[in-house]
């Protein structure tokens, strides 16, 4: 079963891709932050992680420092966020994210195909 | 009353001519003498020095006038003294005398007029008492009188004897006391004519110092006011609680108000006369350039605001944010500029305020910003049967609400753009777009819109157009062009996209033939959180940012925005942007 970890500090958008990812088949584990998300990878390798760029504990571009994406070559990241600080997007595009998305613009039906497109490139 | 004499006045007595006396105002001289007249007879001379003397009006003895007629060469002068008083406790000034020649042929032949019945059943004699020289004799009584009066009358300093005879048959009907009555009646006459001679001459002289008086008054209250108005205007000047200074078409500094002073750091006394700009000198923030043109447009005739971000540089060379505006001084008929008055004050205050609001709002937009996205996640799963296959009722009320969700979703994005253009935090990620692939978005992602508007968007622009710019944000403005284009239109109306480049600047046009702006509204258009609301209007949504963005993005792409409208029949938005992106 895929795995995937989303990170997204507010409870309802977190609650709502969780709700997605389920009904589209996938093993999802949410958390809130950085930090918790870190812990998780640490137990266990995911197929792909939705992270989100501002968070109270351990931002997106922390984690992606801490987490260092080259050593996970099986696992593909999607950064989504409002932000549309360049700057910083281009740092996380850097560190290793493979996929910008605009969370409020893209509808669910979308995101999972956004999904499924990550994950089948090479 | 002419100075060298001559008669002016008349006066007269039922009679069909008139009677000329001679009244004279003689000015004291510096000398002390009262000109040609001192050397005149003696009798004369002594009458002048007893009327100042005394302070009263004095008649002179009998005295002979040559250049009269041989009948009416004797007579008498009476003279009044004529004194200054400058202020009421000072002493009387003697300035002069009023002479008064009367010649006793001349001046009671009319007092007794022949025709006069009454006269002539009464005769009269008038006897000066200091010399016995009888003045008058109206012998025209035909017999004996039966009644003599004989009183004496007390004027100009002498005692005259006026004796009246009457016939008897005159007190036939009369009592003595009707007879003493007419008696004193005459008498009253012959005084009040005296008196009536010398108060107009006197009164005339006094009104001439009335009229200085007054001219004087009159001369000090207008200069008070005018000192008072140039306190108050000056005061008033002074007590504005912006800048101001003005300048002449020279642009040399001519007036300058306390807080012109407190901003710039420069006092009047500094600034006056001198070219403005070597005191207050106004800069562009993003250059600081010396920015001038406002007040030369104003000395040409046109009120100007400065453009925001105007800097004025302070004296010890700190920069401080200022706005406001200049304004000619127009001057006659034809308004001619004959300089300009320029306000200006210091919104350093108001920028940290606004500061606070863009962050304020900034934040405020995060916060709606993520349950917002929330809300379209949950609608967008029901919207799209995660949670099983909807009614067609129930999926029709989803939709209105994720399109409701998405208007909202667009507002916070408007704000957070705009807070962070206004924060200056926006930057550019240049690429070469094709234009026209851009408009396509556009119009495929307003379709439905559109469709629902009954206007129809066409583009012509070249396939092969390409420009340097942030995509996200160009296609942001362009969007917001359109979708207003749209909004304002008319039904079954038409947009039309056109673009074009020349000398490496790619202009844009977003025309439409909707509703058009008034004339009025066109300054307003560019501003934050302004909606111009008319009836047509009052049911579009927005939030007043679109413009604004619009205006904002092309700045940043170093390019211009401006627009044509005409009221009823349309508007056309042009962006300008270097092709090669911001030099």
């Amino acid at each position: 079963m895929t795995k995937i970890l989303v990170v997204e500090d507010h409870i309802g958008i977190r609650e709502a891709y969780e709700i997605l990812f389920l009904k589209e088949g996938y093993k999802v584990t949410p958390v809130e932050d950085g930090k918790l998300a870190l812990e998780e990878t640490e137990k266990a390798e995911f197929d792909i992680i939705l992270l989100d760029m501002v968070m109270p504990t351990m931002d997106g571009i922390e984690f992606l420092r801490a987490f260092l994406p080259e050593n996970h070559p099986d696992t593909k990241i999607i950064i989504f966020s409002n932000l549309e600080n360049e700057e910083t997007l281009k740092e996380a595009m850097s560190l290793g994210a493979h996929r910008y998305i605009r969370k409020s613009t893209v509808p669910p039906k979308e995101m999972a195909a956004i999904v499924k497109e990550v994950l089948a490139e090479a | 009353m002419h100075p060298e004499g001559n008669p002016e006045f008349a006066i007269s007595d039922k009679t069909d001519r008139d009677i000329h006396y001679i009244v004279t105002y003689l000015a004291k001289l510096n000398n002390g003498s009262f000109g040609a007249d001192l050397s005149g007879s003696e009798p004369r001379r002594k009458n002048f020095e007893k009327a100042i003397a005394s302070k009263q009006p004095v008649a002179s003895s009998t005295l002979i006038f040559d250049t009269f007629p041989k009948d009416e060469q004797e007579g008498f002068v009476i003279t009044m003294p004529v004194y200054n008083k400058s202020q009421s406790d000072a002493p009387l000034e003697s300035v002069g005398v009023v002479n008064a020649v009367f010649s006793y042929g001349l001046f009671f032949k009319d007092v007794f007029n022949t025709n006069d019945q009454l006269l002539n059943d009464v005769s009269m004699t008038v006897t000066d008492t200091t010399d016995g020289k009888q003045i008058l004799n109206n012998d025209r009584l035909s017999g004996d009188p039966s009644l003599t009066k004989v009183e004496l009358v007390s004027f100009a300093g002498k005692q005259w004897e006026v004796e009246i005879n009457a016939k008897r048959y005159f007190g036939v009907s009369q009592t003595q006391q009707k007879t003493s009555l007419l008696l004193a009646l005459f008498i009253e006459a012959v005084g009040g004519l005296l008196i009536v001679v010398l108060y107009l001459q006197i009164r005339s002289k006094e009104r001439a110092y009335r009229l200085a008086d007054a001219m004087t008054e009159d001369l000090r209250l207008e200069k008070n006011r005018a000192v008072a108005l140039q306190t108050r205007s000056d005061a008033i000047l002074q007590s504005i609680g912006d800048g101001v200074f003005v300048i002449d078409m020279q642009q040399n500094v001519i007036l300058m108000n306390k807080t012109a002073e407190q901003i710039t750091g420069y006092t009047s006394a500094q600034a006056l006369g001198k070219h403005y700009s070597q005191t207050i000198k106004f800069v562009s923030e993003d250059t600081h350039a010396e920015y001038k043109s406002f007040i030369e447009q104003a000395l040409q005739g046109t009120v100007n605001s400065m453009a925001d971000g105007t800097l004025l540089r302070h004296r010890d060379g700190h920069y401080i944010p200022v706005a406001d505006s200049a304004a000619p001084i127009l001057v006659g008929d034809k308004k001619v500029p004959a300089g300009a008055v320029v306000v200006f004050r210091d919104i350093t205050q108001e920028k940290a305020l606004d500061r606070a609001k863009d962050d304020f709002v900034s934040l405020a937009s995060h916060q709606l910003s993520t349950p917002a996205t929330a809300v379209k996640q949950f609608l967008g799963l029901v919207l799209e049967n995660y949670a099983g296959e909807l009614q067609k009722e129930q999926q029709m009320l989803v939709q209105k609400a994720y399109n409701n969700n998405e208007e909202q979703l667009l507002i916070v994005q408007d704000l957070l753009e705009t807070a962070r253009i206004d924060s200056g935090t926006s930057t550019l990620s240049l690429e070469q777009c094709n234009l026209h692939d851009m408009l396509q978005d556009i119009i495929a992602s307003e379709a439905d819109h559109s469709k629902k508007q009954s206007v129809t968007v066409r583009s012509n622009v070249a396939h092969d157009l390409t420009i340097s710019a942030d995509a996200v944000k160009l296609k942001m403005a362009l969007g917001n062009l359109i979708n207003n284009a749209i909004k304002y239109n008319k039904k079954d109306g038409t947009i039309t996209l056109s673009a074009e480049k020349s000398n490496n600047t790619i202009t844009i046009t977003v025309a439409d033939r909707g509703i058009g702006i008034k004339k009025d509204d066109i300054n307003k258009l560019f501003s934050r959180f302004t909606r111009i609301s008319t009836k047509k209007t009052s049911n579009i949504v927005g939030t007043g940012l679109g413009l604004y963005m619009v205006k904002k993005i092309v700045e940043l792409h170093g390019g211009t925005v401006s627009v044509v409208s005409e009221e009823g029949k349309g508007t056309a938005f042009m962006i300008k942007i270097p092709q090669k992106g911001k030099a």
